[in-house]
């Protein structure tokens, strides 16, 4: 059974549910959000397109192998860690500072951001993993 | 500085490498690899030499976790020394060697990747300075070691000579780890330098003797002492080269070495003499009268082996420094002169294609050179004049006799002694005249023929040493004095000679060669020795016994709690939680509950608990699968809700999102899943099963009351709000715990994922290859 109202808002809203979890993400250090959060809602908006279309929709729209999602996510995490002992602090260490930016205005950059989009790709690629192989495998 | 972590870590980084350089280079240059990671290795050790040789070691400590008093330290002495230069020097020749001895399709990345990573693992073991890290490294050559022994894994011998190492093995391992735990424990400290000061506290302490009996079952076993020997003649099931290296070289010394370490510490009490001279002693006659029996030049070599290093335990337990400076001596020659004598036979099973003693003779008219060099090894072996054999030997001797003054009952070692050495004679005349002498022999599954140049190298050079140290033994002294000064903490300053005039240890050799002669020319004697059964139970009979009874018992062990039900595991799970976690609340006290102190509720939070509670046994009660997946939805909601009316947006979120996923994957497999079966459960099922339920509901809700109660006391939660700015840059707490004060936490929590993401996948694929398998099949 094809529901063309859940086709059509699927269209539009997937883009919204996904810049909505990258602000999630950027956003968690100082209000509700995180990697974790913005993984999950990362996810599920991918699982929406898998369940209105099918799972060759969701790879022309999303043509990434989830292992190396993981791969790439966990390369990130433990990256920045690595990085603190290449400069002599502690592994994982984390550090921030703010910066004026013309127009913006003063915006805080934090190490612990990396770490975090580690934590959203590791997050959404195993989430998809899980569900796209379940989904597959049955 | 820098060379301590060089020698140690180069091997293991080459050995990781390996791999990734066969792609390049190709397997058959593999060998190169090895041998350029051993060239490395050997240099940083000789770069240390100025440590070793001198008079003030090295003691290099590099922080690891400070925050829990981790260290990495080395320390480098003349014992240390020694050791590093043999291992890493003899590494070189190995690799050397190796690289001619294996042919296809042995898979040649595999064999020099374990054989660095025993490398690094050895290096590491002789360097460091601190009991646990020795230990650590100690375990890493008893794995290596078994996957060089099982490296023919498709031999049912080589998968069982393997496995019976490991065990053997392990079982001295654990024991030395209790010792190490008692010393740490007692004293504060695992650093040797450090337990060496506190020598008289030791030895004053009651448990001195369960600490002394520990650690030497770790070494006894480890240097294939009896009764644990029984695992090293299964072990020449390893490819030559390793048998070489591992088994009679180096691994097995790390007993030695241990004993020697520790020797500062222990050595001044009688235990020490009793237990260790002993061992040794049994030890070397048992191994000399075993090898007399042998027929495999290899299994000849392994009981030979057992038999030198109990003579070299049995010097370390006469705890003088006489005794320490033969032993320093002789774990150089023998080395030199064992390995080589192992590379030669590894040269005669490949040109001939036999092992067995009574299968060869007559070999040097086709294999001269390899003949030369079986008799340096064989003589220096025998310990005969002019081979360096015969130096440390007279040493222990020496060391011996000296005993006689100590005490009467200890001339039992003198005599034994010779007795051992007697056997030792023979069999090695045996390997040399049985095997080159005589008859040529026809009938060999090769035609045998000297060995390439490659294939002679590494034993010419060990032969050259073995020559050289025989005849000029002063180019040893710097090595033996340096060594013996840290295995007794006195400066030592002794001269190497050949002839010390008519003293007792002389005659004992002549008594030795006499008798020894004798008893290989008169056949009848020899019969006696071959004939007679040792012993109606033996030590490998017990271990067969042992083994699949152990494996069986294991198994049902383990089929107790990996009952493949997951009613079965939530119960375990469950129950250790309510009966740990409750006993210590009840042993405490912590137990307290204050009804005014609660706080108010409104009456919409009630009605949200009731729905809570009736989703909750809705799970439970639903006869269809769809029903409870969704009343297991309304149990998530509600708790999303308890999160809203509690002010945690972030864990509201996090439900929220987590419970869509899971209701989407219950949706996804509902569908494939068979129909829920009415179970007709007994009673009795059903009260323990509701007694479990009960139990640990009960028990959380008295834990959260308690909880609740202390929360009074100062928590860690008023650390993260005071700080999350100014340490972190964040106001929202949640996420700067996650992403900053407890970063590794989450590291770890998002490796899990991973894994598990992994995991199903696999799982799935696997499922679908076998079912279009089993399709395709039909």
């Amino acid at each position: 059974m094809i529901s063309l109202i859940l086709h059509r808002v699927t269209r539009v809203i997937i883009h919204i549910l996904l810049i909505f979890s990258i602000f999630l993400l950027l956003k968690g250090h100082n209000e509700p959000g995180g990697g974790f959060i913005a993984g999950l809602m990362a996810s599920v908006s991918i699982v929406l397109v898998y369940l209105t279309y099918d799972i060759e929709t969701v790879k022309r729209f999303m043509p990434i192998s989830y292992p190396a999602m993981i791969a790439l996510g966990l390369f990130f995490a433990t990256g920045m860690g690595l990085g603190g002992v290449v400069l002599g602090y502690p592994f994982l260490t984390q550090t921030f500072d703010y910066f004026q930016i013309p127009l913006v205005g003063e915006i805080e950059l934090a190490t612990a951001l990396i770490f975090d989009i580690g934590v959203f790709l590791t997050v959404v690629g195993a989430t998809l993993l899980i569900i796209s192989s379940i989904g597959e495998g049955s | 500085m820098f060379s301590v972590l060089w020698v140690v870590f180069i091997p293991f980084i080459f050995a990781a490498l390996t791999p990734l350089i066969q792609k390049f280079i190709g397997e058959d240059r593999i060998g190169l690899w090895g041998v350029i990671a051993a060239l490395l290795s050997f240099g940083g050790v000789l770069s240390l030499a100025g440590y070793g040789l001198g008079d003030e070691p090295l003691y290099v400590i590099y922080e690891w976790a400070p925050t829990f008093g981790l260290t990495l330290g080395f320390y480098i002495d003349g014992l240390s020394w020694l050791f590093a230069f043999l291992i890493s020097g003899i590494g070189v020749l190995i690799n050397l060697y190796a690289y001619w001895y294996l042919h296809k399709p042995d898979p040649f990345g595999r064999f020099f990747a374990y054989l660095l990573f025993f490398m690094g693992s050895m290096l590491g073991l002789v360097l460091s300075s601190n009991l646990i890290i020795l230990i650590i490294f100690w375990e890493l050559t008893t794995i290596s070691s078994f996957l060089l022994i099982g490296y023919w894994s498709h031999t049912e011998r080589a998968r069982y000579g393997a496995v019976k190492s490991i065990l053997v093995t392990s079982v001295g391992g654990l024991a030395m780890i209790g010792g190490a735990v008692i010393l740490t424990v007692i004293t504060g400290t695992a650093e040797f330098p450090e337990l060496i000061k506190k020598a008289a506290f030791i030895q004053e302490h009651a448990l001195f003797f369960p600490i002394l009996l520990l650690l030497m079952l770790g070494a006894f076993s480890k240097s294939a002492q009896s009764p644990f020997h029984i695992w090293l003649p299964d072990a020449m099931e390893a490819p030559t080269p390793v048998s070489a290296f591992l088994h009679s070289s180096t691994m097995v010394k790390a007993g030695v070495f241990l004993i020697a370490r520790v020797h500062p510490i222990f050595s001044g009490r009688e235990e020490w003499i009793l237990l260790i001279a002993s061992i040794g002693l049994i030890t070397m006659v048992l191994g000399a009268y075993y090898a007399l029996r042998k027929v495999d030049l290899k299994a000849i070599l392994a009981y030979s082996t057992v038999s030198q290093l109990g003579l070299m335990i049995m010097a370390l337990g006469f705890a003088d420094v006489l005794g320490a400076k033969a032993t320093a001596f002789h774990i150089m020659n023998h080395a030199a002169f064992k390995g080589m004598l192992f590379l030669v036979v590894g040269i005669i099973d490949h040109e001939t294609g036999t092992r067995d003693i009574s299968r060869l003779s007559g070999l040097r008219f086709t294999m001269p050179k390899t003949a030369v060099l079986a008799f340096i090894g064989a003589f220096a072996s025998a310990g005969i004049p002019l081979f360096n054999g015969f130096l440390s030997k007279e040493l222990i001797f020496e060391a011996a006799y000296d005993q006689i003054g100590v005490a009467s009952w200890m001339a039992v070692f003198p005599v034994f002694a010779v007795v051992g050495s007697i056997l030792t004679f023979t069999y090695s005349m045996k390997i040399f005249f049985r095997v080159f002498y005589g008859e040529e022999a026809k009938e060999l599954p090769k035609h045998p023929h000297d060995p390439p140049f490659g294939m002679l190298f590494s034993p010419g050079l060990l032969a050259a040493v073995t020559v050289i140290v025989g005849i000029l033994p002063f180019i040893a002294e710097r090595f033996v004095n340096a060594a013996t000064a840290a295995i007794t903490q006195q400066p030592a300053d002794f001269y190497l000679t050949i002839w010390h005039g008519f003293t007792p240890a002389l005659w004992m050799s002549v008594v030795t060669v006499a008798i020894g002669i004798v008893l290989y020319s008169r056949k009848a004697l020899l019969e006696v020795l071959h004939s007679k059964p040792p012993f109606g139970l033996t030590v490998n009979a017990m271990y067969d016994w042992w083994y699949p009874n152990i494996m069986l018992g294991a198994e049902k062990l383990i089929g107790v709690f990996q009952s493949q039900k997951i009613r079965f595991y939530f119960m375990y799970i469950l129950g250790m939680v309510v009966v740990l976690c409750g006993w210590v609340l009840i042993r405490d006290g912590h137990f307290r509950f204050i009804p005014h102190d609660l706080m108010h509720a409104e009456t919409y939070e009630y009605l949200g608990a009731l729905a809570f509670i009736l989703a909750t046994i809705g799970v439970a009660l639903f006869r269809s699968r769809l029903a409870k997946v969704i009343s297991l939805g309304v149990v998530g909601y509600m708790l999303c809700a308890t999160f809203i009316v509690l002010r945690a947006p972030d864990l509201a979120l996090t439900q929220l999102l987590v419970d869509i996923v899971t209701v989407i994957l219950f949706v996804l497999v509902i569908y494939f899943l068979p129909q829920l079966k009415e179970v007709k459960e007994s009673l009795s099922v059903k009260i323990r099963d509701l007694a479990v339920a009960g139990l640990t509901g009960a028990f959380v809700t008295v834990f959260v009351l308690a909880v609740y109660a202390h929360r009074h006391t100062t928590s860690v939660a008023e650390y993260f709000l005071d700080n999350a700015y100014e340490l972190a840059g964040g106001t929202n707490v949640v996420n700067v715990i996650l992403v900053d004060f407890r970063t590794f936490d989450t590291l770890g929590e998002i490796i899990v994922l991973a894994i598990a993401g992994l995991g199903v996948y696999a799982l799935v694929r696997m499922g679908v290859a076998h079912k279009k398998k089993k399709d395709s099949s039909i």
